[in-house]
């Protein structure tokens, strides 16, 4: 009995193991582009707070500050889980993260003599987590600085898509990368990185992060 | 006055749930046996085994308590699953709310609403679970030929010191109490993210 425990145990680490080393390390791929992006223009970056603590508890700090030029980019991460998870924005605050299973059996089936194919496709919920984000305050010093700021919501490790419900609450819309949604404009890593980066070159010359 | 029954699923419903719970009730005793092993291989002082012949008393107070965790065990996961199959408290909690709460608020507005209904559903449970596996389902699975224990009367018999069937069910309504206790918060928790992913 002891040695299956120990089998069991053993297996729950590793898949624990590999979940975090996963997230640790495109949480801090990203970090390292933003701080090429950052070099590359003479910015500035801050930590506002501990950039691993989002998965667990979302504040009404951003977590990241970047400044290039004249912009400040006030940066809030979302933890998207995986390439299989969906996120929801149900309204400002609410969002949910959950994956969607599809199963499909395929059966023959006799009826009096005679058979006939049954298909039945079932798609389910799994692992619904609920995040609530609440409305991001800004301290008085970005007012008095007279830069321009621009809310960001970053996804990383990025979903698989991001929904939401529009302001007038009449339909729910697919979100992608640079749009608008309740404020603030949504990106992965290294989309973000190429917009800053549009946003800020004079040049035609290509570069790569 | 708010008639508070209209949110009363009828016990029939859950009769399958709470039945099933028999034979979770003795997986989970088993399964607490196999982690008091475990423990017992690492730190064996702190856990120790008893040997059944030279020392009785020991060996069956360790039984009895390995048997109240089983059944605390199983009684949590009983309301959890009774729970998430109550469709009318789903439905009432969620118009009241949009799914948009706090865990805080909705524990609150749940015990405001549901608070009677939980109190009878709980000490229900222990007289549909208790009473048939104390006195039906060891005496029951031995005319079948499977010799199983009877971990009720470990726990509750010896446990009271007394024959009677009355302490046993208090004993079993206090855990399910507890049980339930513990399950109402993640129940508030699953039907908010269930409502919120449904889109």
């Amino acid at each position: 009995m002891v040695d299956i425990i120990n089998v069991i145990l053993l297996i729950i680490g590793l898949i624990l193991f590999i979940r975090l080393s996963v997230w640790t390390y495109k949480r801090s791929a990203m970090i390292v582009k933003l701080y090429r992006l950052v070099k590359e223009y003479s910015g500035e970056i801050k930590f506002l707070r501990f950039p691993y603590l989002p998965n667990l508890f979302m504040s009404e700090k951003p977590d990241i500050s970047v400044r290039i030029l004249d912009t400040v980019y006030l940066i809030r991460l979302y933890s998207g889980g995986s390439r299989h998870s969906l996120v929801h924005f149900a309204d400002e605050k609410y969002s949910v993260r959950y994956i969607k299973m599809a199963s499909k059996w395929v059966a023959y089936r006799g009826f009096f003599g005679r058979s006939a194919m049954v298909d039945v496709a079932h798609a389910f919920t799994v692992g619904a987590k609920v995040f609530m984000l609440p409305p991001m305050k800004l301290s008085e010093e970005y007012e008095k600085s007279g830069l321009t700021t621009e809310k960001i919501l970053l996804f990383n490790p990025s979903p698989n898509a991001v929904s939401y419900v529009t302001p007038e609450k009449t339909r729910i819309k697919l979100a992608f990368t640079g749009d608008e949604m309740n404020g603030m404009k949504i990106f992965t890593g290294s989309s973000f990185v190429a917009y800053a980066d549009r946003q800020t070159r004079k040049d035609d010359e290509m570069r790569y992060f | 006055m708010k008639l508070r029954h209209r949110y009363l699923n009828p016990i029939g419903v859950f009769l399958i749930v709470y039945m099933f719970g028999l034979l979770l009730f003795g997986f989970c005793c088993e399964a607490v046996e196999w982690v008091y092993t475990y423990l017992n291989h690492l730190f064996p002082r702190i856990f120790p085994v008893y040997s059944v012949i030279l020392e009785k008393e020991e060996y069956y107070r360790l039984l009895r308590i390995q048997t109240l965790v089983g059944l605390f065990l199983t009684l949590s996961l009983i309301h959890f699953i009774s729970l998430k199959l109550e469709n009318k408290k789903y439905e009432r909690l969620i118009g009241l709310t949009d799914g948009k709460y706090p865990i805080k608020e909705g524990l609150k507005l749940y015990f405001d609403e549901f608070l009677a209904t939980d109190a009878i559903t709980s000490a229900l449970i222990p007289a549909v679970i208790v009473i048939p596996s104390y006195f039906i389902s060891y005496k029951l699975m031995g005319y079948f030929g499977l010799i199983i224990p009877n971990w009720l009367g470990y726990a509750l018999k010896t446990q009271c010191g007394i024959g009677s069937i009355i302490p046993a069910v208090l004993i079993a309504a206090l855990f399910s109490f507890a049980g339930r206790i513990l399950a109402i918060p993640l129940t508030v928790r699953s039907w908010r993210a269930a409502w919120l992913s449904d889109i």
